[in-house]
């Protein structure tokens, strides 16, 4: 399909920046930063239950799938898949069994048709048991069209899509170059094998799956050209933001020319406009703040199951060990959203989430390769809502003259309805070719009306000084519940690429 | 399943060693005698160490000891628990076997320390000798005397649990003096070598005149026990008084009483309506008083009955006794005897009697009161039922849980036992009359139900007459509590003192002593581990020594412990000490998190001198350097990233800096062991010389300064040198092909490794379409790829490792053939299916072509030699004659007969007789050259590869 590619240059260099880059050499010894100090209050909402694993066995957990209502399935880096059954159960107590090994870094899997597809460093591959003994026999490479030289080379793989599709997010080589075909590049293998081109511009992905309107996105991580990690739209004919990649337009039918290079050192909302391909990030997640590499991430359709954030993502982060929200909104064709904390104190560095039949969020991965917070070299956990809503800002939408605020439960009228209590501060990111960025162009907008709705479960805030293309960040220490309660998490974050007229 | 993963990196959880309590209580201690009985050797081996030692000259040993010993490697061995040299030398300790060795002083010569250990009996220190007590009895004490009064001897004995046996004077028939000291002989002959036996000496020489420098005192001097009005707080919160009698004192408020609630689904019934009408007799030692005092005996039956009718309709769920599980019980008598349990009840006998009575929460009669959903419910969350905290969270699963429960179910009193149901049968018709009692009886004054108001109509706390009423020994129709003496007078002390402040000490003490704090913990001389309770304290590594098993003192330890830090141990759970297996159990915020600031500002910072640095990121260096192998070897018994040191699992050095106040950190890297009595830590700086003088030109400050910038990375701190970690295999087992995808050297990212049943592996590479190597004997070792970030390449164990060169094995006759290594432009992998051995038959297309590569390991005739026989299937629609075969190596290639082809002088390759090959020379060197001929459908090509 395409030309040879001859690397000789097959040499694997140690470069630490990211599986998920976190960070890169120079930046080595930066810290975990510091907690959000909310692990005790979350306990109270979200209780992390172990899920044990048998004695002697090393699962590094890179995916997971629900088979059936009792049965979850594991795709590891070491690249086993085990099959799971009582990981559901209130009291876990499970037994693992090994439905195949010997795989590369499993990085997305999905159950259909008595098939598993998944997506491993080298491959998209379709695997079943034919003859019915409880282990895989048949493993099919659906798509392998991809160059594969350096093993910072990963490939994060969707469960198909609803035409089947599994979109492919590949890193780029040694994290920082481009060196064989589609590095850097979103493919879409379909159920018959055929590979087509999404979109380029890619660096380091580490989780990819649908919004919670059913748009495929991406978790990227923070290093050249990207500010910070961020949750991008995978858009057809799209640029992701790091040109290293534009070598392979010649390979990719119908994604027409290559996209004019962005200037570097300047802004995403000024590149926006030079760049017509150039899809800007949709929710940034502050650096350290938020995540320091984020990773897989869900929506919850748990009907309720879990809680009061239906429909939302949940977003895990490979280095600081934590669990967060993220909810998106289409503005004048534009995607963005908000990010909350969740939940921190994990175990280990979470690669990956999935929701179970009964409505707990597992999430497990490993804390080998890059510093991590959590201590265990592996774990697989679970969040189990305790039934009580914690108080929270459920959702942030942007407004044409503010934002519009949702509380999981009423807010005390008297604090809510004074603009005091909302403090606004904004930010970007120089858009670079050099890794990561600052923060820069602070500004302080001034909330000027907070108007509560009558349920009290939203408020209206008025805000003069809304910058496009900034992140906004929230900060509602002083916001309580009729009761005096506080949020548990009293921050958030809503970029905002555009701002809706009327 | 196809693969045998032999590694101890991959352990996720080191096993729970469960032991018997009483084997247990006899091994603790002294295992170096133990050893040495089975060490003795026997006169046709070779000569042991300590024979070759003493054939040397005391003088020339501890020479060389002084220039050629290291001092840090002795002080690992010192603390080994094979030697137990602290079991009987512990800094500081005076009533130990043996003398402390950092007081030694200077005065003594270098040789007596070898001879010392060689020669243990020559010279005994004076008042370290042995002696033999005969008493009337007929019965033998053997020991040092430690202690000795008018009365009595106070004897440590030399049995391997060094007990300290009291022998009364007028009791002694005959006492002598052994010749011979209680140091083992042959001590040498555990160690590896003599450089062991001089780093041993060396370290002892170096600490020898440590003690007489150090000053430091652990703890304060008080030994006289709580007093009176701590104490009697303690009972008054206890037994909820000031639930009736009102104060301001908020140290004094009751804590919250059980809830009720479900009570009557958790428990039966019956059992309710008996503990009602006599709660000390059902459970003795309960807080309950006996209320229905001011009842006539005849009503008192109906009101109890009436009271547990109004509780059952409290509940939503009816009682229900459940069968128990043999299994279950077991492992909950397990459970209960090593996580905790025991520090507060008793450790029961076989029956379910109470070996331990005295001092211990009775536990009742719980087959008597519980159901099993019940019990394991409580277990699981006590709080949720019994918010006072007392009672605390064990930190079991729910299985666990149900363990406990299951034991403690299962010994059968009365008939209760194997009884489905308890004999209860509601009637709705008493729950009014029971409401009606249950608050005009008062228990709504300590019990929350249904929103009953507290009637406050007792005399204040303040004002009470503090020997009668409850106080006094006859209660007539008060709440009747059953007291001791002592519990009378220390409440009559703290309500007389109800109105004075407690100083922040105080109130330490008092949460202490009402959480038992001290059942475990000591803390300025009170409390600690007792005696007798000591054996139920159990470890999972006994490397550690007492440290590992007994959980840590607490005098000081707001100096020692961040505030953050201690507050994730008491309300969050942390831990970092895997290797107790009793559990730092949680008593809930509400009742403990006081106690974080309490701590920081009693306990004052250590001053110490510590030293602050220019360049943090150069002394960071130094500090990685002192903490690995080549300085102090900190990580040859520390635990790192969670991941055990092989001689023993100290405290993670990741999480030190999280934990650890400098100050206190300074001072205790100076003298562990006057911090830590128990610690096995030996020190790197004794008397404040660093052992190291190479490094920071021995400056103690400094070293330790350096130690500290290092552990602050905590997490991100780097792997230090001389981490050892176990070697990881992938194996074939018996019948199965193990396999792995990844990077093989001299093949792209795409190889695709696989050991075969019987001792042959190969590598295919799947981006080139070719054979890459095989070799015999052990598989793989994975660890270039499953360790750190994966960059590495799966290494082949076994050996006779042959590598074919680049470039794929089947393409067009036509063309060069391609000797590069990148992906061919034709060639596409379809993956491989395996069959019921788990060998893969690998597929892939040139073009319309279709091919299947299978390998199987075939036998030889020759022994020596191992077999691979290669099958490969092509299939075509249209008849090909335009592709060929082809395999090179780096090396020669010589035609040994028409199908016989030797590379490199060591492979055969033989060729089917369908074939005919040849060998081809072209610009890259000499090939194997086997054209095809493909007719239509499938066509077979067979390769037996022999080296």
């Amino acid at each position: 399909m395409f030309v040879r590619i001859a690397n000789l240059l097959a040499l694997v260099l140690m470069f630490s920046s990211g599986f998920l880059s976190l960070f890169d050499v120079s930046a080595r010894g930066e810290t975990l930063g510091e907690y959000w100090d909310t692990a005790e209050e979350e306990s109270k909402y979200y209780r992390i239950v172990e899920i044990p694993m048998p004695a002697g066995m090393a699962i590094e957990a890179g995916c997971f799938e629900v088979m059936t209502d009792k049965q979850l399935a594991i795709g590891t880096r070491r690249g086993d898949i085990f099959l799971v059954k009582g990981a559901f159960d209130k009291n876990p107590r499970p037994t693992y069994k090994r439905f195949a090994h010997g795989l590369d870094e499993i990085m997305g899997m999905a159950y259909r048709d008595n098939a598993f597809v998944i997506t491993q460093q080298t491959e998209v591959t379709r695997i079943t048991d034919e003859n019915a003994d409880g282990r895989a026999d048949h493993f099919r490479t659906l798509s392998d069209t991809w160059g594969f030289r350096n093993y910072h080379e990963f490939a994060f793989g969707s469960k198909p899509d609803a035409d089947g599709n599994v979109w492919v997010a590949l890193c780029l080589s040694k994290s920082y170059h481009s060196d064989v075909p589609f590095r850097g590049w979103c493919l879409k293998v379909t159920p018959d094998g055929k590979t087509l081109p999404v979109c380029s511009g890619i660096r380091s992905p580490c989780g990819i799956g649908p919004n919670e309107h059913g748009v495929m996105f991406y978790a990227e991580s923070q290093g050249p050209w990207n500010g910070s990690c961020s949750l991008k739209v995978l858009e057809q004919g799209g640029f992701m933001g790091h040109p290293v990649s534009f070598n392979w337009y010649d390979l990719a039918k119908g994604m027409g020319d290559k996209p004019v290079v962005p200037e570097t050192r300047s802004r995403l909302m000024i590149e926006r406009r030079r760049v017509k391909e150039l899809v800007p990030y949709a929710v940034v997640f502050p650096y350290i703040r938020m995540g320091r590499s984020i990773s897989g991430f869900m929506v919850d359709r748990t009907g309720g199951k879990f809680g009061p954030f239906e429909n939302q993502l949940f977003v895990t982060d490979f280095s600081l060990s934590v669990v967060m929200r993220a909810t998106t909104e289409k503005v004048n064709g534009v995607w963005q959203g908000a990010c909350y904390p969740f939940r921190e104190g994990l175990a280990t560095g979470l690669l990956a989430c999935q929701f179970t039949p009964r409505g707990d969020l597992i999430v497990g991965g490993t804390n080998r390769g890059w510093p991590v917070r959590g201590p265990r070299e592996f774990a697989i956990q679970r969040l189990d809502w305790t039934g009580i809503v914690p108080f929270e800002i459920k959702t942030i939408n942007a407004r044409s003259d503010g934002f519009r605020l949702s509380f999981t439960k009423p807010v005390d009228p008297v604090v809510a309805s004074d603009p005091a209590t909302y403090s606004l501060s904004t930010f970007t990111h120089v858009y670079q070719q050099g890794y990561g960025s600052p923060e820069v162009d602070q500004t302080t907008p001034r909330v000027v009306q907070a108007t509560v709705s009558e349920d009290r479960l939203r408020v209206d805030i008025k805000v003069e000084g809304l910058v496009q293309g900034h992140v906004h960040e929230f900060d509602l220490e002083p916001m309580r519940e009729p009761g005096g309660g506080k949020l548990v998490h009293d921050n958030a974050y809503y970029t905002l690429n555009e701002i809706p007229s009327d | 399943m196809g693969v045998e993963l032999r590694s101890s990196s991959l352990i996720t959880e080191r096993p729970r060693v469960f032991r018997n309590v009483l084997i247990v209580a006899t091994t603790l201690t002294g295992m170096c005698w133990q050893t040495l009985l089975t060490a003795q050797p026997d006169a046709q081996t070779p000569d042991t160490l300590t024979v070759k030692l003493k054939r040397e000259l005391a003088t020339a040993l501890a020479k060389d000891a002084r220039e050629k010993g290291n001092p840090v490697q002795g002080a690992i061995l010192f603390s080994q628990k094979k030697f137990n040299c602290v079991g009987c030398h512990a800094h500081r300790a005076t009533n130990l076997l043996g003398p402390d060795l950092t007081r030694v002083g200077t005065e003594v010569p270098d040789t007596h320390l070898v001879e010392s250990i060689l020669l243990p009996s020559k010279v005994i220190k004076k008042g370290y000798e042995t002696v033999s007590i005969l008493d009337v009895d007929g019965r033998v004490f053997k020991g040092r005397i430690v202690d000795e009064s008018p009365t009595q001897y106070l004897l440590r004995d030399t049995s391997p649990e060094q007990r300290l046996v009291v022998v009364p004077r007028d009791s002694v028939e005959e006492l002598k003096m052994d010749a011979k000291s209680s140091m083992p002989e042959g001590l040498a002959d555990q160690l590896e070598s003599r450089q062991e036996f001089l780093d041993l000496l060396k370290y002892l020489m170096d600490i020898a005149v440590s003690g007489t420098s150090g000053t430091e005192v652990a703890g304060s001097d008080d030994k006289s026990g709580l007093d009176d009005r701590v104490q009697g707080i303690a009972l008054l919160q206890q037994f909820h008084c000031t639930n009736c009698h009102a104060t301001d004192a908020p140290a004094l408020a009751a804590k919250p009483a059980p809830d009720l609630s479900s009570v009557a689904s958790r428990g039966d019934p019956s059992f309710i309506t008996k503990f009602i009408l006599d709660p000390h007799g059902t459970k003795p030692g309960t807080n309950m008083p006996h209320l229905l005092g001011r009842l006539a005996p005849a009503d008192r039956q109906k009101v109890a009955v009436a009271i547990t009718h109004y509780l059952a309709s409290l509940s939503t769920e009816e009682f229900q006794r459940d069968a128990l599980e043999v299994d279950a019980t077991k492992r909950g008598q397990q459970l209960f005897h090593s996580v905790g349990c025991v520090a507060c009840h008793s450790p029961l006998r076989k029956d379910g009697s109470e070996a331990l009575p005295a001092g211990s929460v009775s536990l009742g009669n719980p087959g008597e009161k519980y159901s099993l959903v019940g019990l394991t419910g409580f277990l699981e969350n006590p709080h949720a039922v019994r918010p006072a905290g007392r009672m605390p969270n064990l930190k079991l699963d729910h299985w666990e849980a149900r363990d406990i429960a299951s034991y403690l179910l299962s010994f059968s009193v009365g008939d209760n036992l194997g009884r489905d149901d308890s004999d209860f049968e509601f009637d709705s018709s008493l729950v009014a009359a029971g409401r009606m009692h249950f608050r005009g009886l008062g228990c709504s004054q300590c019990h929350d139900l249904e929103g009953a108001q507290r009637i406050i109509s007792a005399t204040p706390l303040i004002s009470l007459r503090s020997a009668e009423g409850c106080l006094s020994e006859s209660v007539a129709e008060l709440p009747e509590y059953v007291l001791s003496a002592g519990q009378r007078l220390a409440m009559q002390a703290a309500i007389k003192q109800s109105g004075d402040q407690l100083t922040n000490s105080q109130q330490i003490s008092v949460t202490l002593q009402t959480l038992r704090c001290y059942a475990c913990h000591e803390r300025d001389g009170i409390g600690g581990v007792s005696g007798e309770r000591d054996p139920y304290f159990l470890t999972t590594n006994e490397n550690l020594g007492p440290q590992g098993r007994i959980p840590p003192p607490l005098t000081g330890v707001g100096a020692k412990l961040k505030s953050k830090w201690m507050r994730q141990v008491l309300v969050s759970g942390r831990a970092i000490r895997p290797y107790v297996e009793t559990r730092m159990p949680q008593y809930g915020a509400d009742h403990v998190s006081h106690l974080v600031d309490l701590f920081q500002q009693v306990d004052d910072l250590p001053q110490v001198v510590m030293h602050e640095f220019d360049d943090p990121k150069e002394i960071r260096k130094i500090g990685t350097e002192l903490v690995g192998s080549g300085g102090l070897n900190c990580i040859a018994c520390h635990t790192f990233q969670q991941k055990p040191a092989l001689t023993m699992p100290g405290v993670d050095l990741t999480e030190m800096a999280e934990r650890l106040h400098k100050e206190w950190f300074f001072r205790y890297m100076r003298s562990p062991q006057a911090i830590s009595p128990n610690t096995v830590m030996p020190s790197f700086w004794p008397g404040g010389k660093a052992i190291r003088k190479e490094i920071l030109e021995g400056n103690t400050v400094q070293q330790i300064g350096a130690v500290w910038e290092y552990l602050r990375d905590g997490r991100q701190a780097r792997v230090p040198r001389g981490l050892q970690r176990e070697p990881m295999e992938l194996l074939a087992s018996d019948g199965h092909a193990a396999m792995l995808r990844r990077s093989y050297q001299g093949i792209g990212k795409r190889g695709i490794g696989v050991g075969y049943p019987g001792g042959v592996n190969l590598a295919f590479d799947a981006e080139q379409m070719r054979l890459g190597m095989i070799w015999k004997g052990k598989f793989a070792d994975p660890a270039g790829v499953w360790r750190s970030q994966g960059h590495g390449t799966v290494r082949p164990l076994g050996g006779s490792l042959i590598r074919f060169e680049a470039g794929p094995e089947l393409d067009s006759s036509q063309s060069p053939w391609i000797v590069d290594d990148g992906r061919p432009p034709k060639h596409r992998f379809t993956g491989y299916f395996l069959d019921d051995m788990d060998r893969p038959t690998f597929t892939y297309e040139l073009g319309d072509v279709g091919v299947e590569d299978f390998y199987s390991g075939a036998k030889s005739e020759n022994p020596e030699l191992s077999q691979l026989k290669r099958q490969l299937v092509f299939q075509t629609e249209r008849p090909r004659n335009d592709l060929a075969f082809r395999l090179r190596t780096k090396g020669t290639i010589q035609k040994e007969s028409d199908h016989q082809f030797r590379l490199e002088n060591a492979l055969l390759i033989e060729v089917d007789p369908d074939h005919l090959a040849r060998i081809v020379t072209d610009s890259a060197g000499s090939h194997l050259y086997i054209p095809l001929d493909l007719k239509s459908g499938k066509s077979q090509l067979t390769l037996k590869y022999t080296w």
